[in-house]
């Protein structure tokens, strides 16, 4: 009964592992004593306004790796057989599938609500990738460089709001946005080792996929 | 997508804001009131009282209009989601009237207080009654523990869907809605991050919804016709989910729930 209530729970509430201990002798408790309240449980001891706004924080993140696994896709299509260029996108794209792989762990457990765009975000991601790529090899760099630059800052700016809420509830989040924020710089930096600048049209390559990320984060915000 | 409404709850009464705000408004009135009424009276005090302290509102502030929507409801099966039936509430806890600043929404405040209510009511009750459940079962089970809920006021619930229906109303049910098939997959254990997330909520509520309005004209003897027309719906949506599956883009959404609609008549059968 115990490990079972803990298996529905576990999803349930944001529980940090340190957290738990104390989480299920609370619930053992209050089996005991008073009737239970499963508000009192569900509800984390965020107010209305900071769980709407990891709601959205977490939905624009799933929707940018949902974005980046699909740019990977599209441009491991067209470069997949590189001998120079092919195993670092592969490797990245690895990478982003753990991203996207967290992220669609954390929607449930954190209840907020998945982008509603995803499909787009999968076909503007796809036809990105697959266009830069067919650019050349650097054009498919620069196109990394561009987006790797908008997600890293974007996850800064995150993890900048995120250090103002004093919660345990959220410690998680803060590590993984953290972890993955590195991710995406180095991602950057490869992208630049690998001749990113050397791309034809790399001013307004970038300046284009900087704006259509903007947006892209502008309307998932929302929908 | 849904506008999302902060609430304050206390005591275990979930008090909107647009009611602490009426609480406040009364409180402020009452005093206006009795210092007009007192006036004369309390004239030579007045002097002595400037240098106490105003008395600290108490916080948070005396939830009426929660205790007399509470104490409403039973009321609602004889004079229906009115005014009449708030009068009826107050009465009950000593007030001999209300006053028109307090329920400005009528008897959609009785609504929106008993659709939140059941709400939390149900996921009381069930949520740690789904051990060894399947998901569909889970689902199930809480449909009918929320009609049950609606099953005491179900004379008086076409009156409440046509006041629900009512267009400045109308996206009042509807939060109640979506949070409702929300908690009913979260309990279910429902993990989808895709699509998905949006058709299941959106099937769930269909199905909530067409069952509601079932019950409402249901005669049979303990609403079997009810739950029958629920389970049938249920293996509609599962034979319609097995049809998705998965959906992985937004083409497949398309052509498949088309198909799925055009193929499982049962959709919106009564
Ligand atoms: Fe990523
Ligand atoms: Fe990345």
């Amino acid at each position: 009964m115990y490990l079972a209530i803990r298996r529905n729970y576990i999803n349930a509430t944001i529980i940090s592992f340190n957290k738990l201990h104390t989480f299920s002798v609370k619930y053992n408790s209050s089996l005991k004593e008073e009737p239970k309240n499963y508000d009192q449980i569900k509800n984390i001891s965020l107010t209305p306004k900071q769980k709407q706004l990891i709601d959205s924080m977490i939905r624009i993140d799933q929707a940018g790796e949902i974005g980046a696994n699909y740019i990977y896709k599209g441009q491991m299509a067209i470069l997949g057989n590189d001998k120079k260029v092919g195993p670092i996108i592969q490797e990245m794209w690895e990478q982003e599938k753990y991203h996207l792989k967290t992220f669609d762990e954390i929607i449930p457990r954190y209840r907020a609500r998945p982008s509603f765009l995803r499909p787009i975000w999968e076909a503007a991601g796809f036809i990105l990738g697959v266009g830069t790529a067919m650019m050349g090899k650097e054009a498919a760099m620069a196109c990394t460089e561009a987006v790797e630059t908008v997600i890293g800052e974007h996850y800064n700016d995150q993890l900048r709001e995120l250090l103002h809420i004093e919660n345990n509830d959220i410690s998680e989040l803060k590590k993984i946005i953290k972890q993955f924020r590195d991710d995406e710089l180095h991602h950057l930096d490869t992208a630049v080792d690998f001749d990113a600048k050397k791309a034809p049209l790399h001013g307004p390559l970038t300046a284009i996929i900087h704006n259509g990320c903007k947006a892209a984060i502008w309307i998932t915000r929302r929908i | 997508m849904f506008k999302q409404k902060t609430a304050c709850i206390h005591q275990g009464n979930v008090i909107q804001p647009i009611i602490w705000r009426n609480v406040l408004n009364k409180q402020q009135n009452t005093r206006k009131f009795t210092s007009a009424a007192e006036d004369l009276k309390s004239e030579n005090s007045v002097n002595e009282q400037t240098h106490t302290p105003p008395p600290t509102p108490p916080n948070p502030p005396n939830p009426i209009p929660a205790e007399i929507l509470r104490a409403s409801l039973p009321f609602v099966n004889q004079y229906g989601w009115t005014i009449d039936t708030l009068a009826q509430g107050a009465k009950t806890l000593g007030y001999p009237y209300i006053s028109h600043g307090l329920f400005p929404r009528g008897g959609a405040e009785l609504i929106d207080y008993f659709l939140e209510d059941c709400r939390i009511k149900m996921t009381n009750e069930i949520f740690d009654k789904m051990d060894g459940l399947k998901v569909h079962q889970k689902i199930r089970f809480a449909c009918i523990t929320r009609l049950n809920l609606t099953k005491p006021y179900i004379k008086k619930w076409s009156e409440a869907l046509a006041i629900m229906a009512q267009p400045n109303n109308i996206p009042m049910p509807i939060e109640h809605l979506a949070k409702l098939v929300d908690d009913m997959w979260y309990l279910a254990g429902d993990k989808s991050a895709d699509m998905n997330w949006y058709s299941k909520r959106a099937i769930l509520a269909t199905i909530y919804t067409s069952t509601e309005l079932y019950m409402t004209q249901d005669t049979s003897p303990d609403y079997i016709g009810t739950f029958q027309f629920l389970d049938r719906r249920l293996q509609d949506s599962a034979t319609f989910g097995r049809l998705i599956g998965e959906i992985n883009t937004f083409a497949d959404f398309a052509v498949k729930s088309t198909f799925g609609i055009l193929s499982s008549k049962g959709i919106g059968r009564f």
